[in-house]
């Protein structure tokens, strides 16, 4: 458990560290955003009630006011109330898709670059065929094979990040075996085991975060992407940003703008916050590790 | 030259350490296809036959230049790197093939110091922990306290604060939870001993393990080394590539050249008086601080030769400025001699016309040979001979005939004699002068 904790904590480190620099404020700025549409996802349901966002609710495409801050849509649903609603299904997404790629693929990668041989051959090669697929594509198949539903959209969205955080965190294993501390904790004694969690995870887990944001901002745009397609959620979930955007798309061309750039808008923000977020802990990480070798 | 030569064999001793015969070799990284092509193993030849032993409470110090693989002696030692051949005992326990749960055992008793302090220690480590993990590690031998519970956490802590101090990490409270990036050079060399010291080995390996700190932390450091020697008898096997440091804390040196000894004994009597003409090399290499003084120095010729086709008979040959000609004279001494005529516009005239290009020469063993020209074959053999008198007297006195055959100019060597390690004054030398 002091292990776990430890190798939560380790990657936030240089945050705390090196918050004045610029990738420190861009990383700062992503994880307020995050923490703020969490803050969304989790007590705007509880203040909105689910009818709002069901059909015929109200009149149809009324337009932004007092009563409906960003008025209704073509059948009659409120747009502030389903882009609230939204926010808890796209994180729901996000956290089934990027968590379940992070927990199967850092093991995996780990154990495959440790190891080596067969076993990292093998591995290699099953991610590598998977990887090969174009993202969307692979998603798509997989809901359509195993149905919708937020979980199932999670499961397939999973499938296609895995092979990243193997791969990266594969990669970052081979380095760090090399590491003169490795071989000294051979010559002290310590078990594989030991070896792979207490000085390679250790020093691996610092890339987690960076791939965990950017690829997070990957599964809210793959999970828009399918319900844009009509491959992602059930018609009856009480916010759908995705679908929304595509069911917004044919009054466009009347002039009625609010239906499609609330759910349009929320995507961008919770991409870009992710991405500062991922990309500021890179640039924040990568010296870093340099710095530690030098 | 100096009484009957004597064979030198291991005798049983009272030996803390003591390698027979130690080989490593490492196998060379090629392409599939070339693998296939080429008949037998292309192998580095890193430790290639070395035999000593430690007494308790001895300090050796393994000498030589880079390469020499005097580290790869050291990391065999504490099984880091598996030994080809050979064995290795240690408290007269065969340890060569050691595995499992008694390799494990062992590694409490035999401990390795690298030389980087800051490579050695885990970044994501605090001191503190980095230098009770060995305890963590091996925690099923403290008895019956189970890890994870406070008292043993507790003791854990006191015995690293104790180690701390005693190796001079102060103030001992607070860098127990800093980072190794926080600390300075010395520190982390002196963390890291605490490391080694706090499963209180019998045997401590130390790689280099100053070579990367200044000169006023160095000192102190191996005056702290000493000082632990004498608390916790110890014994060292101080590897390095500085006779000066050597001198100061070795009582038994042997120096190393192209994975063998070329001698070994008490520091003292070699440093007073080298016998092999290596280590006579490598001593006057030491900076004397004098300025007045001049040295003469015969540095070696060359360069340290590849340890992939070592040099044959004495390996120090080729570069031995008292080389005799039954030191292991052969073929590729003498194209690498004519490699370097030739590439002399000065001396070499014409014989590139005759006797180049360099790389149609063929070296086997004994016997070069050139194919070209029927024609020129008698000029070839004549030219051969000229650029030979302008040979080292050794090798030139080595070589056995110049001859044609058809179109083929034929250098041939005698074979060396037998290179055996004889007993000079207190000491091992591996060198034909005194056997």
């Amino acid at each position: 458990m002091a292990l776990l904790r430890r190798l939560l904590f380790r990657p936030f480190r240089p945050l705390v560290r090196e918050r004045r620099t610029l990738p420190g404020i861009l990383s700062w700025i992503g994880l307020g955003t995050l923490i703020s549409f969490v803050l969304i996802g989790i007590f705007g349901p509880l203040l909105i009630s689910v009818d709002q966002t069901k059909p015929l609710a109200y009149p149809i495409l009324l337009s932004p006011s007092l009563q409906h801050v960003m008025g209704t849509d073509g059948i009659g649903r409120d747009v502030f109330a389903r882009v609230i609603w939204g926010t808890r299904t796209s994180l729901e997404i996000m956290a089934i898709g990027a968590l379940l790629a992070l927990v199967v693929g850092f093991p995996l990668g780990l154990l495959s670059g440790f190891v080596g041989g067969k076993l990292d051959r093998l591995f290699v090669l099953v991610m590598d065929s998977v990887y090969a697929f174009p993202g969307l594509l692979l998603a798509a198949l997989i809901a359509a094979v195993i149905g919708k539903g937020i979980f199932n959209i999670g499961i397939a969205i999973t499938v296609i990040y895995i092979p990243l955080y193997f791969r990266v965190t594969r990669n970052q294993t081979l380095s760090t075996r090399e590491e003169l501390y490795v071989e000294a904790a051979r010559a002290l004694g310590a078990r594989s085991r030991t070896i792979m969690l207490s000085y390679i995870a250790y020093n691996v887990v610092i890339v987690i975060p960076v791939i965990f944001s950017l690829s997070a901002a990957d599964t809210i745009l793959t999970a828009a992407g399918l319900s844009y397609l009509g491959l992602g959620l059930e018609i009856d979930v009480p916010g759908d940003w995705g679908r929304d955007l595509s069911d917004a798309q044919r009054f466009l061309g009347s002039g009625i703008w609010w239906t499609s750039l609330f759910p349009g808008l929320m995507i961008i923000l919770l991409t870009v916050g992710l991405s500062f977020l991922g990309e500021g802990l890179n640039d924040l990480v990568n010296p870093l590790l340099k710095k530690e070798r030098a | 030259m100096t009484g009957p030569a004597t064979v030198v064999k291991a005798e049983p001793t009272d030996e803390i350490l003591r390698l027979d015969d130690l080989k490593v070799h490492f196998p060379v990284k090629m392409p599939f296809v070339q693998r296939l092509l080429q008949r037998g193993e292309t192998v580095v030849h890193a430790v290639d036959g070395v035999s000593f032993g430690i007494r308790p409470g001895e300090i050796l110090g393994l000498v030589g230049e880079s390469g020499c693989g005097k580290s790869t002696v050291g990391r065999a030692c504490v099984r880091l790197v598996k030994p080809t051949a050979g064995r290795i005992f240690f408290d007269g326990q065969d340890i060569t093939k050691l595995g499992g749960e008694k390799l494990r055992a062992l590694r409490r008793r035999i401990q390795i110091i690298f030389q980087d302090p800051h490579a050695s220690l885990n970044p994501a480590m605090t001191i503190g922990k980095a230098i009770g993990h060995p305890l963590r590690i091996h925690s099923s031998v403290f008895g019956p306290q189970k890890t994870g519970s406070e008292e043993f956490g507790e003791w854990i802590r006191q015995k690293v604060l104790n180690a701390m101090k005693e190796v001079g990490l102060t103030p001992e409270e607070q860098l127990y939870d800093k980072y190794p990036g926080d600390l300075s050079g010395g520190q982390k060399q002196r963390a890291v001993m605490a490391r080694a010291l706090i499963l209180e080995p019998n045997l401590l390996v130390v790689d280099e393990g100053v070579s990367m700190l200044d000169m006023s932390v160095r000192a102190k450091v191996l005056e702290l080394m000493l000082d632990l020697k004498r608390r916790h008898k110890l014994t060292y096997l101080f590897i390095t590539h500085d006779l000066a440091t050597a001198k100061f804390i070795c009582d038994k040196i042997a120096i190393m050249y192209l994975g063998r000894i070329v001698e070994i004994g008490p520091a003292r009597e070699i440093y007073a008086d080298p016998k092999h003409p290596y280590t006579k090399a490598l001593l006057q290499v030491i900076p004397i601080p004098d300025p007045d003084r001049r040295a003469k120095k015969v540095l070696p010729r060359g360069e340290v030769p590849d340890a992939v086709h070592p040099p044959a008979g004495c390996r120090f040959h080729p570069r031995c400025p008292a080389v005799l000609a039954s030191c292991g004279w052969e073929a590729r001494d003498f194209v690498d001699f004519l490699d370097e005529h030739l590439s002399d516009p000065k001396r070499a005239g014409d014989d590139e016309t005759i006797l180049g290009p360099i790389e149609d020469w063929r070296a086997k063993g004994l016997v070069a040979s050139l194919e070209t020209n029927p024609l020129k074959v008698r000029k070839a053999v004549e030219r051969t001979n000229a650029v030979l008198v302008e040979a080292p007297v050794a090798m030139k006195q080595a070589v056995e005939s110049v001859s044609s055959q058809n179109r083929t100019v034929i250098v041939r060597f005698r074979s060396h004699h037998q290179l055996l390690q004889s007993n000079v004054q207190g000491r091992v030398v591996e060198c034909l002068l005194y056997q």
